[in-house]
């Protein structure tokens, strides 16, 4: 495997990550941050892998963060590709940088992948946090359904007629009452920047490819942190705690006044609660299922 | 909405070296030691995180004393030239920013 070290690949980046050749010689972005139990942030369409950093300011003192880019996002490869892929792009960059276990830390969408890695390969994860789930307990309906609205609102609008109409979906009432224009003007900029129109209806797309077999979630042997706001529009306190119940092990914690992305909404008590969860699970203490936690 | 014009060239240049003193009071050390002001999406091409573009703007609010507009295009938030002369726009008068 090579894996290239890079001093100034891309402004943005800073010069502190690195290029893996994935298995088919196509390059993703990764960055390998602090000591300890290995924490992996897998990113999804809002967040990518340098964004991470002002979100892990405390986890990173006690584990060691990896984040990348997905292939097709960001500063990997502009390549699309099936939705599985993404599990063995994960498992061959754990390959190559010696990872024999980690946490898997997905948002939104990108919790599918958490999970489909969780079940193809059991014994490289220790335990799943799942951000802002984008599955359910009871069925795939709803996701679906939002994945086709999104996908209608960029063909027809673009990014910019997208994010006009996510922002007040997945930020809480509170973020977008108190960050006001600047918060929703500086997000857009962000979004536009990094997302291309193709490049958002090819990863859209892909994402309606992931199953929706519930049997999945029973199949995982790791340990489960489900983590919400208490106003996302998608994930509730009783839809987590039935996942709970699938999955045999873990706990749910809410955050309260934020959406459906608490580590930008809350992000110091996000990074208390993936903490706890970590801490729990290397000292032998988390329950079977411990219930919800309003944090 | 944004208009050049309204703001003679000399205030423009003024505005646009602010912009860039405050960027670099919240984003110091991710910025390269040249950074180009004039054209499209000369701020986007910094690669700033959501995180510090909004650091960025809400420090421009509270120096320069204006108020972002919600209905703005991205092509305002993305390129000094443009943000500069919004900005001169909604202050007329430009002052010194505060330390």
């Amino acid at each position: 495997v090579d894996v290239q070290q890079i001093e100034s690949f891309d402004l943005r980046y800073g010069g502190v990550g690195c290029l893996h050749e994935a298995e088919d010689g196509e390059s993703l972005y990764y960055e390998l941050r602090g000591e300890g139990p290995v924490l992996t942030f897998v990113s999804t369409i809002y967040v990518m892998s340098t964004a991470w950093r002002n979100f892990t300011d405390e986890l990173v003192k006690r584990n060691q963060i990896l984040t990348y880019d997905l292939r097709n996002q960001g500063a990997s490869a502009e390549a699309p590709a099936p939705f599985e892929q993404h599990t063995r792009d994960l498992l061959h960059l754990l390959d190559a940088l010696e990872i024999d276990q980690t946490y898997l830390v997905g948002t939104s969408i990108s919790t599918l992948i958490c999970r489909d890695f969780a079940v193809a390969y059991p014994d490289r994860v220790r335990g799943l946090v799942l951000t802002g789930p984008s599955m359910s307990p009871w069925g795939p309906g709803r996701r679906k359904r939002i994945v086709r609205s999104w996908l209608a609102v960029l063909e027809t609008g673009g990014p910019e007629a997208l994010f006009d109409f996510i922002y007040p979906v997945v930020f809480g009432d509170k973020v977008i009452a108190e960050g006001g224009a600047a918060s929703f003007l500086a997000l857009r900029e962000r979004f536009l920047a990094i997302n291309s129109k193709a490049q958002l209806m090819e990863n859209l797309n892909a994402s309606l490819e992931a199953s929706d077999d519930l049997g999945l979630l029973q199949k995982l042997s790791c340990p489960a942190l489900m983590l919400i706001g208490d106003d996302d529009f998608t994930a509730s306190r009783g839809a987590m705690l039935a996942m709970v119940d699938l999955i045999g092990e873990g706990r749910v914690d809410v955050i309260s006044e934020c959406g459906h992305l608490p580590y930008f909404e809350a992000t110091d008590r996000f990074e208390r609660s993936v903490q706890e969860f970590v801490t729990a699970v290397e000292n032998g203490i988390l329950g079977e299922n411990e219930g919800a936690r309003l944090l | 909405l944004t208009e050049p014009g309204t703001a003679n060239s000399k205030e423009l240049s003024a505005t646009i070296e602010t912009l860039v003193e405050i960027l670099r009071s919240v984003a110091g050390d991710e910025l390269p030691s040249e950074i180009k002001t004039q054209g499209p999406d000369t701020i986007r091409a910094l690669g700033l995180s959501s995180v510090r573009i909004l650091e960025f703007m809400v420090e421009i609010e509270d120096r320069m004393g204006i108020e972002w507009d919600e209905d703005l295009a991205p092509d305002v938030i993305s390129a000094f030239d443009a943000m500069a002369a919004y900005v001169s726009q909604q202050r007329p008068t430009l002052r010194p920013a505060a330390d």
